[in-house]
């Protein structure tokens, strides 16, 4: 069985059930509840699913993942001391744009798999760097007051040294 | 861009290293309110006392969950703490009260004890002790059971030679920081003795063993200082207790005041960890060797004591991983030449490692690493420098290492001859002696000793499947001659005591059932681990039988 992706270009992905089965979406799509029961609701290759905040080149990223991943189990939970295997570090890089736009896809496919992953690969591209060049790499607005980052260096005072080093 | 939503930022969070994780809490609010979530810093506090094997109890605090969020902020800002302590010339530690924590530790724990063996009657008997450490000058006889330290004073002018007795014992069940420790036969790995002539002998100890933290059972090991203290008035023994290390660390170097640790995680972390215990203090550092390099960014080229720079006589190390190996050369101050990094699968064989113009021989035979770094002599038109270093882990190497260079190393020398370049260059020697340490040995063929002791005029080789003992004169070992020449003699053994039954035991049976030796003052002294019997064993001595004295 295969099932046909639509991207939001209106681009075809042809892929099959293993494929299509790490892709929460679809599967939820697919399979409906009765997934859980064992056979699928649509049988036939001809199904198209619709994944209108997903463009072509993301989903076709997103399928290398979850061809790789067709066999294997991904982590799906982990903190700073977990090793990613060397493929999907590769897979991930370290192109911060590339990087937000596969989390936000695997968020809005239900992906946890690549989530994980790629909130991996932002936090080895958010590596040595202090609150202002975190700032800089999203484009996130410093929104406290002068008086809340007074309260802080109070509160932390034991990470003024690390924080303003000079 | 926009923001990312707020679970998405969690995950981010808990991926973060330390460092990190800090300096994204002052980004903007919402990051802030996702790492000061009371779970965000609980599975941080967790993990910084996990990381640095730090028990709340040794920093007087309750059980995790009843901490304040300042107290748990406070734990997690630690290792800044203990890093800036260390680094900083002024020694501030910048902490909220003015105090660092692991400053004051490790606690010192003392046990009052008394010369007279008499009064031990629950010492173990002999059957139970696992292991028997003579400490280098053979005055201080240490034996481990499962759960006690007994140490034996062979030599004091209370407990003449022939009476040895205990003098102290450590019970690791009676109310220590290893309460629940299960001590195996990792003990002792590594000692340092002070002043043993004189009565007072100080030795640094390494005990493996499970214990208990934070409810979870973990896979730790303990570094504790002994001291043991003769006077007229007794014996003390003093444990300088506790730190507390992941099972995979190694004790890098060791020094009357210092402890240095090195671990490497599973992962790519490593911290090296320096215990000055006279000072009751203790720097950790933390590093990444995958991003940084080895200690670059907290090098210990940063510690204002310039006495630490010592904690890495080898200069390069190894890292294990679960996939390889990695060789490290770490900083060489008088390298002219950058030095890089390699990693290849453990049991493959690396014959050359170039390093630059800088040759580097990396040998790995049978999962036993043998390693020498040296610099090349190729004459005035070299663009080498002409001076040599080398650095060896195992005992034995020959080899072509560079350019037609041939490595010797034998029992007595160390030579490297043969290079084109330098034919008109004499070959460049140096004792052996002065850069091996005891390891295993290999002498020609195939030959395996498992045993080798370097005594002034002999090196003692042991072969535990044949119960052969070796002894080999130095005079007449040389590159071309390394077995003939060899004059084997069977040790005799001269005198028996047993430090634990005060009676003349019988010879032992075979060398097979000789544990432990070692070599002090020209002599052998065996230790057998089932009978607590030692054995003098002297190698001028050719007759075929034994003596016994008393």
């Amino acid at each position: 069985m295969s099932i046909t992706l639509i991207s939001k270009e209106g681009a075809q992905f042809l892929v099959s059930k293993p494929v299509a089965d790490r892709i929460g979406v679809v599967r939820d799509c697919a399979y409906g509840a009765d997934f859980w029961l064992g056979y699928a609701v649509a049988t036939d290759d001809s199904m198209g699913i619709t994944l209108a905040n997903v463009t072509s080149s993301i989903l076709s990223k997103i399928l290398v993942w979850c061809e790789h991943y067709k066999d294997m189990e991904p982590l799906v939970d982990g903190d700073s001391n977990m090793e990613f295997p060397e493929w999907d570090m590769a897979y991930i890089g370290h192109d911060m744009n590339q990087i937000l736009f596969v989390l936000e896809a695997a968020d809005y496919l239900h992906i946890p798999g690549l989530l994980l992953l790629a909130c991996k690969g932002i936090a080895d591209v958010l590596d040595g760097r202090n609150p202002r060049g975190i700032c800089d790499l999203l484009g996130i607005v410093m929104d406290f007051s002068h008086r809340q980052e007074v309260d802080m260096d109070k509160e932390n005072g034991y990470w003024r040294w690390f924080l303003h080093p000079t | 861009m926009k923001l990312l939503p707020f679970d998405v930022w969690v995950k981010i969070l808990r991926l973060l290293p330390l460092r990190d994780y800090i300096a994204a809490r002052r980004v903007c609010r919402t990051l802030y309110t996702a790492a000061m979530s009371r779970t965000m810093l609980l599975r941080w506090a967790r993990r910084v006392l996990m990381s640095y094997h730090v028990h709340l109890r040794s920093l007087g605090l309750g059980a995790l969950q009843d901490l304040t969020d300042t107290q748990l902020e406070w734990i997690i800002a630690q290792p800044f703490a203990v890093e800036r302590f260390l680094t900083n010339t002024d020694n501030e530690v910048p902490s909220s009260d003015g105090e660092g924590v692991w400053a004051s530790s490790p606690r010192i724990y003392q046990f009052p004890t008394t010369a007279d063996y008499e009064t031990h009657g629950a010492l173990p008997s002999p059957n139970e002790y696992q292991t028997f450490e003579l400490l280098p000058g053979g005055r201080w006889l240490l034996g481990l059971t499962q759960s006690t330290l007994v140490c034996f004073d062979l030599g004091s002018p209370l407990a003449p030679w022939a009476s040895a007795c205990a003098v102290a014992d450590v019970n690791f069940y009676q109310g220590t920081p290893m309460q629940r420790s299960r001590t195996n036969s990792a003990f002792p790995l590594h000692w340092q003795m002070d002043d043993a002539v004189q009565g007072e002998a100080i030795a640094t100890i390494l005990v493996e063993g499970q214990c208990s933290m934070e409810g979870e059972n973990v896979s730790a090991s303990f570094v504790c200082v002994v001291r043991f203290h003769a006077t007229d008035d007794g014996t003390t023994l003093i444990l300088h207790n506790h730190l507390l290390f992941p099972h995979d660390e190694r004790v890098i170097a060791l020094r009357g005041d210092v402890v240095v640790i090195r671990y490497t995680s599973r992962y790519v972390n490593t911290w090296v960890c320096m215990w000055d215990w006279k000072e009751d203090r203790i720097g950790v550092y933390v590093e990444s060797i995958a991003s940084h390099g080895p200690f670059t960014p907290t090098g210990l080229h940063r510690v204002p004591r310039d006495h630490l720079l010592w904690s890495f006589p080898d200069r390069f190390s190894f890292d294990s991983s679960r996939t390889s190996r990695t060789i490290t050369l770490y900083n060489m101050p008088n390298l002219p030449h950058p030095v890089q990094r390699s990693a290849w699968q453990p049991g493959t064989f690396v014959d050359r490692y170039q390093v630059e113009n800088f040759p580097v021989a990396v040998l790995s035979s049978s999962g036993d690493l043998v390693a020498a770094f040296l610099r090349l002599p190729l004459g005035p038109d070299s663009t080498l420098d002409d001076d040599f270093a080398m650095y060896l882990l195992s005992k034995t190497m020959d080899r072509t290492v560079a350019d037609g260079c041939r490595l010797h190393v034998t029992l007595e020398r160390v030579l490297l001859e043969g290079s084109p370049a330098s034919d008109s260059s004499p070959p460049y020697s140096l004792p052996t002696s002065t850069i091996l340490n005891t390891s295993v040995l290999h002498l020609g063929g195939e030959q395996r000793w498992s045993r080798q002791l370097h005594l002034p005029n002999h090196v003692v080789l042991m072969w535990y499947a044949e119960e052969r003992l070796l002894a080999i004169p130095l005079s007449s070992v040389n590159q071309e001659q390394q077995h003939r020449g060899v004059q084997e003699r069977k040790l005799q053994l001269r005198r028996f005591y047993d430090p634990l039954k005060h009676v003349v035991g019988p010879e032992p049976e075979g060398y097979a059932r000789l544990h432990r030796i070692c070599a002090f003052s020209g002599r052998l002294v065996s230790i057998s681990p089932s009978t607590g019997r030692l054995a003098v064993l002297d190698p001028d001595h050719t007759s075929t039988t034994g003596r016994r004295t008393s």
